[in-house]
């Protein structure tokens, strides 16, 4: 195996950076990247990105402010609430875009080094005869490009053509609309793989030891079959289990006394299979023969094996130690790619809390027939809501899940690694055990947006406890509102679900939310 | 596998395998449990498409079912029964699609109770010490069970002669039947987690009680060697456990959430609609209320059960430290040391999905936010007056 060539990652992103550098958002250099697979800081790409960037700005500037005219008596019909929520919506998405490709900008040298530490990561994985199969990170990738433009296109044309008047030429400007999201979505699948290949290679570093455990165990499991009598003492796990009952307390100091002997040759027994299974763990392909020449042979024998062992536990110690320190070097790399993306993540989450937010409320207002910024009009149609939240919430909650995983997977390891203590049952082993449990236990990667929260379901479960929450009173105050405009105008009740109330019921509070009375009658503004 | 099982927790499992929501054989023969489980899941199945079409039945002729003449009471009725199907048909989902889970969840159980011979002659002595074992699931499952169907009887015979209550509770009752039976699994499998805990700490403690003695009396030829043995030997026990929990998480943490959720919003649900009957209607009946109170007990009883169990393995760290070795042995502390790593990475945190462990703290957040959003309420309760 030792002669094939680790494959640097990059390879399999080749459709991406391809689009990414069509679309203005990456500054590296295309012909590096295309000659061989790295990540170069390029001048050119530099000015592109800024021009991009300032284009878009303009554009969805002109977007908002053309829209914006058939919001002027938004601010009149409605409370003020809507209208600043609607205004500091409109322009978060267009601040995440341009997080997006500054840090982008920010980060051009950095990246190249991050794959490359990850191309040496895997080399060493492989001189410890660990592949890493990198296939179906080129599928995954196109997978998530056609999700998110399939999704970015139904959003955008079904809005376009059932909810945007198509007669005005300055219509066309509403395609910028779904530009920010394209671009952070684009960034953010980058963000992903690279996560979910620093989250295989832990996998694999946790299946090389759970691979040992197992070989260890299958040999256990034969020297019982095959081996001599002491098998016996394998299978009957222990006598301790036997005197759980507290009446059984001195029977089991007798069984003490007498165990003192029967342990000693226990431990005798213990140590023997150990000796096969550390030969099987450099070479995978062990015949069981080998060791069952020695397991027939008497139990007076431990200064023969003393060599052997100490010889084993050195190559054990010597394949530990280097998958704990590959492990120590991806969670550095891991640690890495948190910074370079923190502040993406960041805005990207505020995003998805604000946008959800404000997307169920605005929902909320139209089906109650009131006003809602224009440049939420997708609100206006249940359908479209759902898509859009949904693609949305996918993209918020798959990267939480993931970064949850990748750092579940890093402390899994420390887990494996006792796990082949445990099984093998050697004070040397033991020794080398607890110094690496150690190690693991100081190196462990937790995903977080720039400190402010770590990326796990517990703050998913919060937030979407908060979008709960915020929703409530939202729409409660909305109520309260309306209501209020509803008591000014008590002449006219047209309104089937909503009847008057007594003018005492209105409090301040809601008064200072209702900034001015009119008819309701705006089903049809658009 | 049948013969090491103590016959509390094959009663039990018999029970979930007959609602449907243990898909799991005890068969050791291949084909008969092959044969076996794709009957346990044929039933499910079963169960599930009787549910879909109760659910079904309902939204076709709400006015038969829900309450209708308000449009609040609808929604509220609705929600109750969406969230109740949802997560019914999340819980057979899961016992279906990982019961595999939950048949190395046994398997690790049988190799932590070997079957052994020295039972036959303590059968009688055995029944009482498996009902002391595992009283606290006991007193859980049959006391919240016994005072629910109490309930069900006194509403059954001081209702108001109406009938319309009567079939939506008819109707609501087997949902609520099923989640509560599906918490009292989760309980159940905690309990035994719980109970190899303890054993475990116990046999902890006897060791650590030995070294003590040895050191005040005489120490003899072998016995640190002895206890070495036995403290890898507890090693490896503490490992079977951490995977039983593993598994138990695998084959069991969506449900856990489901059902917290959906009990916690039937609370929310049903606290407010109590709140607002009252303050809309003149004279509101107070007796069907009476309900509610047994899915007040849910939440702490899960709650509880599971922190007492995570509990459990701070006791063992503590028995652990305590085992006494001589200055010039060094690999008795070797021994300890690394079993109290062990303890530190293979952490029994019983979390649904990794939202929030189950315990104390989710129980003041949950009873903290129901607060809340009563508050919310009530503050605006008059304006709900006309909708």
């Amino acid at each position: 195996m030792a002669h094939q060539t680790v494959q640097p990652i990059l390879v399999h992103f080749g459709t991406l950076f391809t689009f990414c550098k069509l679309l203005g958002l990456y500054p590296h250099d295309l012909q590096a990247f295309r000659g061989i697979h790295t990540l170069q800081s390029s001048k050119i790409g530099t000015a592109i990105v800024v021009v991009t960037m300032l284009a878009v700005v303009v554009l969805y500037n002109l977007l908002i402010y053309f829209f914006s005219s058939e919001d002027h008596d938004l601010k009149a019909s409605q409370s003020t609430l809507t209208f600043v929520i609607g205004i500091f919506l409109t322009y978060i998405g267009l601040g995440m875009m341009i997080t997006d490709q500054l840090s982008a900008l920010r980060n051009q040298s950095k990246t190249g080094e991050l794959y490359e530490r990850i191309r040496a990561v895997d080399e060493q994985l492989l001189k410890e005869n660990v592949y890493v199969d990198i296939s179906k990170t080129a599928k995954n990738i196109l997978l998530m490009i056609v999700l998110t433009v399939v999704s970015e296109l139904i959003i955008l044309i079904s809005t376009y053509i059932t909810l945007v008047d198509l007669t005005d030429w300055k219509s066309i400007l509403w395609l910028f609309s779904c530009f920010p999201t394209l671009y952070n979505s684009l960034d953010k699948i980058w963000f992903a793989n690279t996560l979910s290949a620093l989250k295989q290679r832990f996998f694999v570093i946790n299946t090389a030891l759970e691979d040992m455990v197992e070989s260890h165990e299958r040999l256990k499991r034969w020297t019982e079959n095959g081996g001599d009598g002491g098998g016996q003492i394998f299978r009957r796990p222990s006598i301790a289990n036997v005197s759980i009952d507290p009446s059984l307390e001195y029977l089991y100091k007798e069984l003490t006394h007498m165990e003192a002997v029967k342990a000693y040759n226990m431990a005798r027994n213990k140590i023997s299979p150990i000796a096969h299974s550390l030969n099987s763990f450099g070479d995978a392909l062990e015949t069981p023969k080998k060791p069952y020449k020695y397991t027939s042979q008497p139990p007076t024998f431990n200064m023969v094996y003393e060599s052997e062992l100490n010889k084993d536990i050195e190559k054990v110690e010597e394949k530990l130690n280097n998958l704990c320190q590959l492990h120590d070097e991806i969670c550095e790399i891991g640690k890495l790619v948190n910074e370079l993306w923190s502040y993406p993540i960041l805005v990207l989450m505020a995003y998805g809390f604000l946008i959800f937010t404000a997307q169920l409320y605005f929902l909320y207002c139209a089906t109650q027939g009131q006003a809602i910024p224009s440049l939420f009009r997708s609100a206006k149609s249940a359908t479209i809501t759902t898509i859009f939240l949904s693609y949305t919430a996918g993209k918020c909650i798959y990267l939480i899940y993931l970064s949850w995983k990748t750092s579940l997977e890093s402390k899994r390891t420390g887990i494996c690694l006792h796990k082949c203590g445990v099984v093998a049952d050697n004070n040397l082993l033991y020794e080398i055990v607890n110094h690496l449990s150690l190690k693991l236990l100081n190196h462990s990667v937790d995903f977080s947006a720039c400190g402010f929260f770590t990326l796990d379901m517990e703050t998913l479960y919060g937030v979407s406890g908060g979008i709960t929450s915020y929703l409530i009173i939202l729409i409660q105050f909305n109520l309260a509102a309306q209501q209020a405009k509803d008591a000014s105008n008590a002449a006219e009740t047209n309104y089937n679900t909503m009847l008057t109330t007594e003018a005492g019921n209105t409090t301040a509070l809601m008064d200072y939310f209702t900034t001015t009375f009119m008819p309701y009658a705006q089903t049809d503004l658009y | 596998m049948h013969k090491q099982v103590p016959f509390v927790v094959r009663f039990h499992t018999r029970l979930f395998q007959i609602i449907g929501c243990c898909d799991v054989s005890w068969q050791t023969q291949p084909r008969e449990k092959r044969l076996a489980e794709q009957r346990l899941v044929a039933w499910t199945v079963l169960v599930l498409l009787i549910y879909s079409f109760v659910f079904i039945n309902t939204f076709v002729h709400p006015s038969a079912f829900l309450f209708t003449s308000e449009s609040f009471g609808y929604f509220v009725d609705a929600l109750k029964v969406c969230i109740a199907y949802v997560t019914v048909a999340i819980i057979y989902a899961e016992t279906v699609l990982r019961r595999h889970a939950l048949q190395h969840f046994w398997q690790r159980y049988a190799l932590l109770n070997p079957a052994s011979n020295q039972q036959v002659e303590s059968t009688k002595i055995d029944w009482r010490s498996q009902l002391r074992a595992y009283h606290r699931f006991l007193y859980v499952f049959y006391g919240i069970t016994v005072f629910d169907l109490i309930l069900e009887i006194i509403y059954y015979v001081m209702r108001a002669k109406d009938d319309h209550m009567l079939q939506f509770l008819l109707m609501f009752t087997p949902y609520t039947y099923m989640i509560h039976l599906r918490n009292m699994q989760i309980i159940f499998h905690i309990v035994i987690i719980n109970h190899e805990l303890v054993k475990l700490r116990h046999d902890i403690g006897l060791l650590a009680e030995y070294t003590r003695f040895t050191r005040s009396t005489m120490p003899f030829v072998g016995f640190e060697d002895f206890v070495r043995q036995k403290l890898a030997e507890k090693q490896l026990i503490y490992q079977h456990i951490y995977e039983m929990c593993d598994y138990f998480q695998q084959a069991l943490g969506i449900s856990t959430i489901a059902v917290l959720l959906m009990t916690y919003v039937r609370l929310v649900v049903d606290a407010y609609f109590t709140l607002y009957s009252f303050h809309t209607k003149t004279h509101p009946e107070y007796i069907e209320n009476l309900l509610l109170l047994p899915a007040y007990l849910e939440i702490p009883a899960l709650l509880l059960t599971s922190q007492k169990c995570m509990n459990e393995v701070k006791f063992i760290a503590f028995e652990l430290h305590n085992i006494r070795s001589s200055v010039d042995n060094s690999l008795i502390s070797i021994q300890i040391q690394n079993f109290s790593l062990q303890i530190l990475h293979q952490k029994i945190r019983i979390d649904g999905l990794g939202i929030s462990a189950l315990d104390g703290k989710m129980l003041v957040s949950i009873v903290g936010s129901i607060t809340t959003y009563m508050v919310f309420f009530i503050q605006f309760m008059p304006k709900f007056k006309n909708l």
